[in-house]
């Protein structure tokens, strides 16, 4: 008992932070969206599924948070295999470089791809002079939701990159060897060792990308304007404009938590087996 | 010793400033009484100046030279300013709000500001200021057109020309549910197709058919400036400070092309307010004296933005440098009072009608 109460008092202090920075704003912000005007309403959550403004933004926000998993899983998949098996000094440097785009703001990632892939970016002009395009032509995708696709995978492959390393390293290869000398080809041992195996860490870390994704903000908005309508950016016009609507904005901002949460727990659920935990 | 070395060292630079400050002379009546009180406060919160815009960076470095007082500011955007003063009614952390007038006029509505009447405060128009203080404006800026020639061969003449398909995904301005300068584009847009702001429909509908044209490149929150000082902006609406400042302080001189639509345009006055129960308020109205005296105002002058006191003699090499006032005919005054009134509805409309939102 007593060390149990030693556990309980040594986690007051994360407790306390959880409580403070997480718990707390959200119960405001969960307050501040059931009134309107003083007067207790559910409006401000029923006008999220009347709105076109409101569907259209749930709508892109999941269509890029589920294209940039996908994507950002498919390419970071083999990259962190080979990281894995580069292994020594050249791999710790590997898995050091890939840590850096992490650590650079959202607005810093959004500049770079402006001056990379603008009217006047260095791969625009390069392919001006090469092909002929029209740089305005060209460089106009980088400015709506596919280009964020684009801009979010740079930060977004090193996360899948750095989740997958780790399962890499504490995958059995014993029983990868055992099937292959059974006499197990290459896709039987993909289909019925490797991925049941990693299948785990593949989910957890595109779970993870999807989350990254619905939520990041400052990328979006040094990339694109208003007219690309996706929940973060929808979120800051209603607290920013003249007429703000701050319920409104707070709503959002809890539809915006329960969808990410949601499929976070959706995933540990349904596809973490429960010995893996 | 030498600790004593370095305490006397210290002792006769106070000396020096204080002889300093009581010898120089006051820009104004009651100044150093007033700058000695600014002292013991902690700063200026000062909101939404931002430094590229209007000159402010050079208001912010004569301010301090002249005072020793740091400055502290963000770049919120006029709407945002409202609302940031609004949240933070019972803990007030601004000391002074800048804005688009109609803005101005909406903080006071809220019960936000403060009365104050700054030095020269008689010589602003009527129009131009709220008649207790708790508002006045301290420049103007026109809308306009800004090309970057490297990237449109033929520059564009007026509202109507940006119509035009060889202008795909050319044209960049400012939200207007967030930007001043945006709301300032509705109007202008409006007067130049015979609206006014009882129909301000009429330059809604406009902006509805150039998003549809296909010719609307993006349009912005923030940060506009650099981007089109980096080549990322074919034609840019936006403010006569802005354009000159690309062209002669940024250095881009002759690739750029200014334009004053040929159908007309419309010119904006920019306000300011004492926040009410601010943390330094004595720093606050000597850094609002500032802005208005002979010295700030001219410091506005000397960044391309014009300055609110009539008659104030803008220096010849920067008068040679604007366009010429045949041009600057064609742009209007309006009644911001009343345009602060109808600024909700428009922006609904603009939603609505140019991003299909409703």
């Amino acid at each position: 008992m007593e060390r149990r109460s030693g556990t309980w008092l040594l986690l007051l202090p994360l407790a306390a932070v959880l409580g403070l920075f997480l718990l707390w704003p959200l119960a405001l912000v969960l307050w501040e969206s059931l009134f309107i005007e003083g007067r207790f309403s559910l409006d401000n959550y029923l006008s999220l599924f009347v709105r076109k403004l409101y569907r259209e933004s749930l709508t892109t926000s999941l269509v890029l948070s589920a294209s940039t998993a996908v994507l950002g899983t498919a390419v970071g998949l083999p990259l962190s295999y080979f990281v894995h098996k580069t292994g020594g000094r050249a791999k710790s440097i590997l898995l050091a470089l890939t840590a850096v785009p992490l650590t650079l703001s959202g607005l810093v990632v959004g500049f770079a791809f402006i001056v990379l892939l603008g009217t006047s970016g260095f791969i625009t002009i390069i392919l001006r002079e090469l092909f002929g395009i029209n740089p305005l032509e060209f460089s106009a995708f980088l400015f709506t939701w596919r280009g964020l696709v684009i801009a979010y995978l740079y930060f977004l492959i090193p996360r899948m990159i750095l989740t997958m390393t780790a399962a890499w390293s504490n995958a059995n290869w014993s029983l990868v060897e055992a099937a292959v000398s059974l006499g197990a080809g290459p896709v039987t041992v993909l289909r019925k060792v490797l991925f049941p195996m990693l299948a785990p860490a593949i989910l957890a870390g595109s779970s993870l990308l999807f989350a990254v994704s619905m939520g990041a903000f400052g990328t979006a908005f040094a990339l694109t304007g208003t007219a690309v309508k996706i929940l973060p950016l929808v979120i800051y016009t209603h607290v920013s404009e003249l007429s703000a609507d701050i319920a409104k904005a707070d709503a959002l901002a809890i539809v915006l938590t329960l969808v990410t949460t949601g499929v976070i727990l959706a995933y540990e659920k349904f596809f973490t087996s429960p010995s893996s935990r | 010793m030498r600790k004593h070395a370095g305490k006397a060292l210290l002792a006769l630079i106070a000396v020096l400033l204080l002889a300093g400050a009581c010898f120089a002379e006051e820009l104004y009546p009651g100044e150093n009484a007033l700058a000695e009180a600014a002292k013991k406060e902690k700063g200026i919160n000062s909101y939404d100046t931002g430094p590229t815009w209007a000159n402010w960076q050079a208001l912010f470095d004569g301010f301090e030279k002249r005072y020793g007082i740091q400055i502290t500011w963000n770049d919120l955007g006029s709407g945002a300013t409202v609302v940031r003063l609004d949240k933070e009614r019972n803990n007030p952390q601004g000391d002074t709000a800048y804005y688009f007038m109609p803005s101005g006029d909406a903080a006071r509505e809220k019960g936000v500001t403060e009365p104050f009447k700054p030095v020269n405060f008689d010589l602003i128009p009527a129009e131009l200021k709220e008649p207790e203080g708790n508002w006045f404006c301290i420049h103007k800026a026109t809308v306009v057109f800004v090309i970057n020639k490297n990237l449109v061969k033929e520059t564009p003449k007026g509202w109507q020309a940006l119509l035009d398909p060889k202008y795909s995904k050319s044209v960049v301005y400012l939200d207007p549910r967030t930007a001043g300068i945006g709301y300032a584009i509705v109007i202008a847009t409006t007067y130049a197709h015979g609206g006014d702001l009882d129909h301000l429909d009429k330059g809604i509908d406009y902006l509805a058919a150039l998003q549809k044209s296909g010719n609307v490149r993006m349009i912005e929150k923030t940060t506009e400036f650099d981007k089109f000082v980096k080549g990322e902006i074919p034609i840019w609406i936006t403010y006569d400070m802005n354009a000159y400042r690309a062209r002669y302080i940024a250095g881009l001189g002759d690739a750029i092309d200014i334009v004053i639509p040929e159908e007309g345009t419309i010119t904006a006055p920019y306000a300011i307010s004492l926040v009410k129960g601010g943390p330094n308020p004595n720093a606050g109205r000597l850094w609002l004296n500032y802005i208005l005296s002979s010295e700030g105002q001219g410091l506005f002058a000397k960044g391309f933005v014009r300055p609110i006191l009539p008659g104030f003699e803008m220096p010849s090499d920067v008068a040679d440098k604007f366009l010429p006032a045949s041009d600057y005919a064609r742009a209007k005054d309006v009644d911001w009072v009343k345009a602060q009134k109808v600024q909700k509805e428009a922006a609904t409309l603009w939603g609505s009608k140019v991003l299909g939102e409703n």
